[in-house]
């Protein structure tokens, strides 16, 4: 597969990054991986800081992430998941192993394989990278407030009864706004 | 907010938590068997898991150091890519719980637990986090009970009766705190289910509570 041609400082499309993982996976092909670390082990890095990690571990966590979609490239399906979220699949397991100490069941692969892996095939003609670009563009257009407890949600270290009593605010509400992001999210993937 | 609204919310906010990689344990395991076995909750954890890409795609990037790339690529070997170390399925054991109890469920260690009731304990523990077997005969009532704190329950085998719910394999049930109930396993055979708790059972009949106490 030839990886798509697109400007050098623009974000990697979905369609790139899936290229960049099968290439990998493929040929063991070391500039996709120099690629994909580019874009990646700089977010990958915030990803851990978020979660209070200190520079060091979350730098670790950056590569040891791309050390592992190094060895797994191959075991992604582009008919299963969207690129994206099989890197964040990886990354949220290598976040899980570091923060718990000892590895929890289930496995590192058994949870990559319960959230990405055995989803069916997409229908014919539901594009799958597609639908990850459109669901770039609506989370960008959240509004701030739902945006924010969305990616608290995710990216702390804490589920989101931690998250209300952190910002005083009730459980209730925060639940309603990451309810209402959700509910945004969702319809906009069913509807391809 | 109804009992019903709340629970709706709480599997949700679940899920939401197992995508983010935030749960503890117990609820970690409970909720990645919920997905294997339904798969109303594992399309709703797939479009979660997307949502957390398509976040982490654009996450503000944090300055990295001038030889992390160089380091990474010093630890890449150069065989052929892993095989997934997913344990094969096979017989009524859904994979998140096969590396815990094997593929035999009637041959684990069953205590007794109570009139015709028993459990086994699963070696999860994380903080108040607690997460055991429970296995129920056919046509038994558990007595009625509450919790200080929160019960999650997915059903294994069999089936039950909550009030005016019914559970079937792959269902799963949350009661939060202070709400009383009693469920009856169907008469057809055993209801085993698989349930985490973070504050002790409180039984309602007073001979329970004493020989509980």
């Amino acid at each position: 597969m030839s990886v798509p041609a697109q400007p050098a400082d623009a974000p990697p499309s979905e369609a790139r990054i899936a290229a960049w993982l099968a290439a990998i996976g493929r040929n063991r092909d070391r500039a996709a991986l120099i690629e994909l670390f580019r874009h990646y082990a700089p977010r990958i890095k915030a990803f851990g800081l978020r979660a209070r990690m200190d520079a060091g571990a979350a730098e670790e966590l950056a590569q040891e992430t791309l050390i592992t979609l190094w060895r797994k490239a191959h075991l992604f399906d582009p008919a299963r998941a969207t690129a994206s979220a099989w890197v964040f699949a990886i990354a949220r397991n290598k976040r899980i192993d570091a923060l718990r100490r000892t590895v929890p069941p289930p496995s590192e692969d058994l949870r990559l394989a319960l959230d990405v892996g055995q989803a069916p095939a997409a229908d014919e003609g539901y594009d799958l990278g597609r639908a990850g670009e459109r669901l770039r563009r609506h989370l960008a257009a959240l509004p701030p407030e739902q945006a924010a407890v969305l990616a608290e949600a995710y990216f702390e270290d804490k589920t989101h009864q931690a998250i209300a009593s952190q910002h005083g605010l009730p459980l209730g509400t925060v639940k309603s706004r990451i309810r209402l992001a959700l509910a945004r999210l969702r319809a906009l993937m069913e509807d391809a | 907010v109804s009992p019903d609204q709340d629970a709706a919310e709480s599997v949700g906010a679940l899920l939401l938590d197992f995508a983010a990689g935030t749960l503890p344990r117990p609820l970690s395991v409970l909720a990645a068997t919920h997905a294997a076995l339904n798969p109303v909750a594992a399309a709703e954890l797939r479009r979660l898991t997307a949502v957390g890409g398509a976040l982490l795609h654009d996450l503000d990037p944090a300055p990295i150091a001038d030889d992390a790339l160089e380091t990474a690529l010093a630890a890449l070997d150069t065989t052929a890519g892993e095989e997934a170390a997913v344990p094969p399925t096979g017989g009524d054991v859904p994979a998140p719980l096969v590396p815990l109890i094997g593929y035999d469920i009637q041959r684990l260690p069953w205590r007794w637990a109570g009139w015709r009731m028993a459990s086994v304990p699963l070696p999860l523990d994380d903080g108040d986090w607690r997460a055991q077997l429970l296995r129920v005969g056919a046509g038994a009532r558990v007595p009625r009970h509450g919790h200080g704190g929160s019960e999650y329950t997915v059903c294994l085998e069999g089936g039950y009766r909550d009030g005016e719910e019914r559970f079937a394999r792959g269902d799963l049930q949350v009661v939060t705190g202070g709400r009383e109930h009693a469920p009856v396993a169907d008469a057809d055979g055993p209801c085993t289910v698989l349930t985490v708790t973070n504050a002790p059972v409180r039984f309602s009949g007073r001979l329970l509570r004493f020989l509980t106490r």
